[in-house]
């Protein structure tokens, strides 16, 4: 036991490492994991062997995967199921478009130009997929645009567009078969059932230290997990839907969801995100990062190609039309999902693995920074400029009075 | 004539002397001053992480804004406080410009090393592109 809890020291004091410098430099926890996952393993590998971080241990496997699936469904449960109930037919058209254009686009070009193979080219379609509900949230509230009809419909597509990068990851690299059939008749069963029952049975037994609410949770996404893998399918599919159908019962649950969080970022989610960063290779990206470039490219392009016109379509001020489609390109949580069940079941091999890896976080990052560096003083100068040109005259007369705006 | 002060409040001492600079202007003028603390998430906000960091950011800053109430009590001086989600300089920009403020009270650093370096203070940007006038209180204001 004691190189299992020499292990363990050694991974925590990584994620530690990275929580530091998230807060240091505010960025998100993930990213940061992912970095000191890459650059451990590129340090410790160089000094100590490759296999010194024991990425492919079974309980690193375990925690890892049980860290997707737990964000995932966490993910999943931040739906709020009013709004989606009353803009459900706007937030399917905008998501399903948000995810078809990447999907299909990304797939083209990887087959294409990078000349990878058919199903590494569905699974960069896939990865490159996502949208990050969290990025457009945040621009909703800055904007205060999460109370408008338009906003709520395009966070409700966010979830969509994020559900079809799930659906095809879980069903497009499975083989067809009667599991399948079973895998979808008992999820949706499964479904149906869960919302009605969850608040009762939490409501007769649970609120009690023994923390009954966590293991009928991990239970189901345990359960569902075991069955979509026996079908060939992928754990965090389930999860994802758990998580949607639970949105309106243990979502609102803040005490529920803020123990969820406890255990997922204080001992699940590092492991997940470190291990995807450890398999992302320093050299093989430095050898050839065109390939970087064009994936990353074709996530930026196929995601404006339609994103942009939807929200123009949906009557969007120009400007914050710019702004949520450069930021509807962001998706570091499902794009590592993505990236990471391809290695794990070769799909794609480390090299396709790195890049993609690569792309996902540039598309995650380069849009937060252009946005942030030129959106945010331009605008507030823009409004400044067109009152001082007299488009308001009251407010001019103010100003040069030394009053404000 | 000042009349309405708006002190940006992040719990820094910087941010506290501010805050006590604002109130001594706020009774001279009889003006009641908006505090206005925001809440900034990662780059990139990620899932499940966001949500976690709003709740407890606002839980933290309403701790902060039942003191700064008090003080404000003892000093016969009415304060607006309330919690936003952004970048910093632009949600304080907003605020002003939305309440008709006359004068941003602010504390001297509102960013960290870092983000200094990277894309300049907050205080920097705030003085930039404000159409009312900015007074920068340094953190050992209090004691000269």
């Amino acid at each position: 036991m004691t190189e299992v809890w020499t292990m363990a020291a050694l991974w925590v004091g990584l994620a530690l490492i990275a929580t530091l410098l998230s807060i240091w430099f505010r960025i998100a926890t993930a990213l940061s994991e992912i970095i000191v996952g890459t650059v451990a393993q590129l340090i410790i590998g160089a000094l100590i062997g490759s296999a010194a971080l024991g990425t492919k241990e079974p309980w690193i496997t375990f925690l890892s995967g049980t860290g997707a699936i737990v964000l995932t469904f966490l993910a999943g449960a931040e739906l709020d199921p009013v709004v989606f109930k009353t803009k459900w037919k706007e937030a399917s058209f905008i998501g399903v478009i948000a995810f078809l254009a990447p999907f299909l686009g990304c797939t083209f070009i990887a087959y294409k130009f990078l000349h990878w193979s058919l199903m590494a080219s569905w699974l960069t379609g896939v990865a490159l997929s996502t949208t990050s509900v969290a990025v457009v949230y945040a621009v909703m509230l800055e904007f205060g645009l999460n109370k408008t009809g338009f906003g709520k419909a395009v966070l409700a597509a966010c979830f969509i567009n994020d559900l079809g990068t799930v659906v095809a990851l879980g069903l497009i690299f499975s083989p067809f078969t009667v599991k399948t059939l079973i895998f979808i008749v008992v999820s949706a069963v499964v479904f149906i059932i869960l919302p009605w029952m969850t608040p009762r049975f939490f409501k007769h037994y649970g609120d009690r230290p023994s923390e009954l609410e966590t293991k009928y949770l991990l239970l189901f996404l345990f359960g569902m997990g075991a069955l979509a893998s026996w079908a060939g399918s992928e754990p965090v599919l389930p999860a994802y839907m758990i998580g949607m159908v639970l949105a309106g019962t243990v979502g609102k649950d803040h005490i529920l969801v803020r123990r969820l969080r406890t255990l997922t970022f204080g001992l699940l989610t590092p492991f997940y995100f470190i291990r995807a960063g450890s398999f992302v290779s320093v050299p093989v990206l430095m050898a050839a990062p065109a390939a970087f470039l064009i994936l990353f490219g074709a996530k930026m392009i196929t995601k404006t190609v339609g994103v942009y016109p939807t929200t123009k379509a949906c009557k969007y001020p120009e400007k914050e039309a710019r702004y949520t489609t450069l930021l509807m390109s962001t998706g570091l949580t499902f794009g590592s999902i993505s990236a990471l069940f391809g290695l794990t079941h070769g799909v794609i091999d480390q090299a396709q693995y790195s890049y993609l890896v690569a792309a996902v976080i540039a598309s995650a990052v380069v849009p937060t920074l252009i946005a942030n560096a030129w959106y945010l003083p331009r605008h507030l100068m823009a409004v400044r400029e067109e009152i001082i040109i007299g488009a308001h005259k009251e407010v001019k007369d103010q100003i040069k009075k030394g009053g404000t705006a | 004539m000042i009349q309405k002060i708006l002190v940006p409040y992040n719990g820094g001492a910087s941010a506290d002397a501010a805050f006590n600079f604002a109130l001594g202007l706020a009774k001279t003028y009889n003006a009641p001053v908006h505090v206005l603390s925001v809440i900034q998430l990662a780059e990139p906000p990620m899932e499940a992480e966001t949500e976690a960091v709003i709740e407890n950011s606002t839980q933290h800053y309403h701790k902060l804004f039942a003191d700064l109430h008090k003080r404000a009590q003892d000093a016969g001086v009415t304060v607006h406080a309330s919690v936003v989600t952004g970048h910093p300089e632009e949600q304080i920009l907003m605020k002003a410009d939305k309440e008709h403020i006359d004068v941003i009270v602010m504390g001297h650093q509102t960013r960290g090393k870092f983000g200094r370096w990277f894309i300049g203070s907050v205080t920097d940007r705030v003085v930039d592109h404000a159409q009312c006038t900015v007074i920068v209180v340094k953190r050992d204001h209090t004691k000269k």
